[in-house]
């Protein structure tokens, strides 16, 4: 390498060098968005609970300019929390709370508050309705976008439904006034009005033909577009094309019981070791998994089994033992109330992921695991 | 411990939430939760997923990866992982051995186990807070070899009740061995491990059954009897104390109904 090239590589590497450390310092010292910025009515898009999971966010955040701070949820269902809230330094104080830089960021009307599980909200603006004349013009229809249609039944049942799946799932629906604006509030399931809320819809525009709504995707706001299909019929009823779960945000992970492990593990144990019929085929040996999930009202979803030979490389085993364990696990396993109870004062029952693994050696249940 | 988590902080805010002033109040708690960043994803399974293949190459890192995976009941990878960490860090065959010990995968188990106590010859090595003969008698009386599971007892109780006494010995091992006592019919060897063991725990609901069952096998009934009365007051007097999981000890798991099942089965004897 001679002198010019050494230079140029030198320089090189202090521009990379340079553009590194501004990198690292704009990531590590970001900034806090300005109280401009964040001034405004804010209204809850989703938490972003994983890359691939968000649940609805119904609420809305209101910072006005004079530092009062409004919390409140956009059906009005409770009483706003009223607080204030400041930018001081590069941090950002909502009431009590204080954010570090960069835990709060504006981009674009998007406000994103937290790093972890993300709150996202949108920036609102106003759009007056009335909303009596939009209850006339929605109730009892139906409508479609690319994505979705809604059956608005007149009696406040919804169903949402995939057009191409044809999955259906039943909930409740109300109209709701915030500032001028009119949102479509849909919330619980087939049985109840409980189990929370699905994306809010803000209506855009309306007419006998076009439905407009402001809405979500997986990780934006979006404007949604919907037709009018027909008028529903009085006899249509509002049902779940199959296994509905109560809440709607629901996750296998976190709605997941054991019943292998304490307090039902010995109740567990004999049940199986009562109905079971073993059968005695060398090879019928590893771990079966079984997982099922079930709603509040003790409805089953679909069993899923997976199989993993000694060497635990997946594995299918013999239909015999399987379809046994299945059907025990639907007539004496599912039948335990106690599965779905919470500790709740009200004593609603919860959804519940049921997840067992039994040890199988030789077509016998050596053992079901903790 | 992972439970516990989602149980005081994500639950609130999900399904639980039922009218509009708890969801209020929960998403409250929620934008007060995000104040912080936390190190680990709990709960949200793709992101740790992301963030454990970024990790650097550790016992620690690789035990936990195994871990994961044995959680979420992905025993495929949870496998690859576990041999992955023995490999590169021999002294996780401790650990590892006890995570096929769970599965009740006992000849992995027992390889592992064999293993780890190669590592340090004339040492018995210590897995979590046992000692490896011990986790060894373990595998030995689950697969039904109860002289071989009294010899793996006895190399760690003997050396304690040698070294400092008897009271420096956890009492989980004494009723270990006495369980293998009792099943070699050798119920007063048995009942001398758990007199041991109860001077180290006397509110033991754990200790008073088997005691019960050693004395049931000499054919003292009256005093089986009271000692399983005892069981059953002191398995209700823990319940009490726990809310959840009130089991004295996972490898020596006792239920309450078969405490009330031996009290039942001696209601038709005499005293």
């Amino acid at each position: 390498m001679n002198n010019v090239e050494r230079s140029g590589w030198y320089v090189t590497s202090f521009l990379s060098h340079c553009a590194l450390f501004i990198l690292h310092y704009s990531l590590t010292f970001a900034q806090s968005p300005t109280q401009e910025q964040l001034s405004g009515v804010w209204i809850g898009v989703h938490t972003e609970w994983d890359t691939d999971f968000s649940c609805a966010l119904p609420t809305y955040l209101t910072l006005d300019a004079n530092g009062t701070y409004h919390f409140g949820m956009v059906d009005g269902s409770a009483q706003e929390l009223v607080a204030t809230w400041a930018v001081q330094h590069d941090s950002i104080r909502l009431d009590t709370i204080r954010y570090a830089p960069g835990l709060i960021t504006v981009q674009e009307n998007l406000l994103r508050i937290g790093k972890n599980y993300p709150m996202v909200f949108r920036r609102f603006t106003d759009i007056p309705f009335d909303s009596s004349l939009v209850r006339k013009a929605l109730a009892g229809r139906v409508w479609q976008s690319d994505s979705l249609t809604i059956y608005l039944y007149a009696n406040g049942q919804v169903a949402l439904e995939n057009p191409i799946t044809k999955q259906r799932t039943a909930h409740f629906w109300q109209l709701a006034q915030f500032g001028q604006s009119v949102f479509l509030v849909i919330r619980g399931n087939p049985y109840n009005q409980y189990g929370g809320y699905k994306p809010l819809w803000q209506l855009r525009s309306i007419s006998s033909k076009q439905l407009q709504v402001i809405g979500s995707s997986s990780h934006n706001a979006v404007t949604q577009n919907f037709r009018f299909v027909r008028n529903l019929n009085p006899t249509d009823t509002c049902r779940p094309s199959g296994f509905q779960t109560c809440s709607n945000c629901y996750r296998r992970e976190w709605y997941e019981t054991l019943p292998g492990q304490n307090p039902r593990r010995y109740d567990v144990l004999q049940v199986f070791a009562k109905y079971y019929q073993p059968i005695r085929q060398a090879g019928e040996s590893g771990l079966l998994r079984i997982r099922f999930g079930m709603n509040c009202e003790g409805k089953i979803g679909t069993f899923e089994l997976k199989g993993f030979g000694e060497d635990y490389c997946p594995k299918t085993f013999t239909e015999s033992i399987t379809s046994q364990l299945q059907d025990i696990c639907r007539n004496h396993i599912a039948t335990d109330v106690t599965l779905r109870q919470s500790n709740r004062p009200d004593g609603r029952m919860l959804d519940v992921a049921v997840s067992l693994v039994f040890r199988l050696k030789d077509g016998r249940i050596a053992d079901i695991l903790p | 411990m992972k439970r516990l988590f989602i149980l005081l902080w994500l639950m609130p805010v999900l399904g639980f939430c039922q009218d509009g002033e708890q969801y209020l109040r929960s998403s409250a708690s929620m934008l007060a939760n995000n104040r912080s960043i936390q190190k680990r994803f709990y709960y949200a399974e793709t992101r740790e997923q992301k963030r454990l293949d970024t990790l650097s190459a550790s016992g620690e890192n690789y035990r936990y990866r195994a871990l994961n995976y044995l959680w979420h009941q992905q025993y495929e990878q949870a496998e690859i992982w576990l041999e992955k960490t023995t490999t590169l860090y021999p002294r996780e065959h401790g650990f590892v051995g006890e995570q096929y010990l769970h599965l009740r995968d006992y000849p992995r188990a027992l390889a592992h186990f064999d293993a780890y106590d190669a590592l340090t010859p004339n040492f018995d090595d210590i897995v979590g807070y046992n000692p490896v003969s011990y986790m060894r008698g373990l595998v030995h009386r689950a697969t039904g070899n109860h002289q071989k599971a009294i010899e793996q007892f006895s190399v760690g109780i003997d050396s304690l009740t040698k070294k400092h006494g008897t009271e420096w010995v956890n009492y989980k091992h004494f009723v270990s061995r006495a369980v293998s006592y009792i099943a070699t019919q050798q119920a007063e060897k048995a009942l001398i491990d758990l007199e041991k063991a109860a001077k180290n725990f006397n509110r033991s609901a754990l200790i008073h059954y088997h005691r019960g069952r050693a004395l049931l096998q000499l054919g003292q009934t009256a005093e089986a009897r009271t000692a399983f009365q005892d069981a059953s007051f002191f398995f209700k007097a823990l319940r009490a104390e726990r809310s959840a999981d009130y089991q004295e000890d996972d490898y020596n798991p006792v239920y309450e109904p078969e405490i009330d099942e031996a009290l039942a089965n001696l209601k038709n004897q005499r005293p």
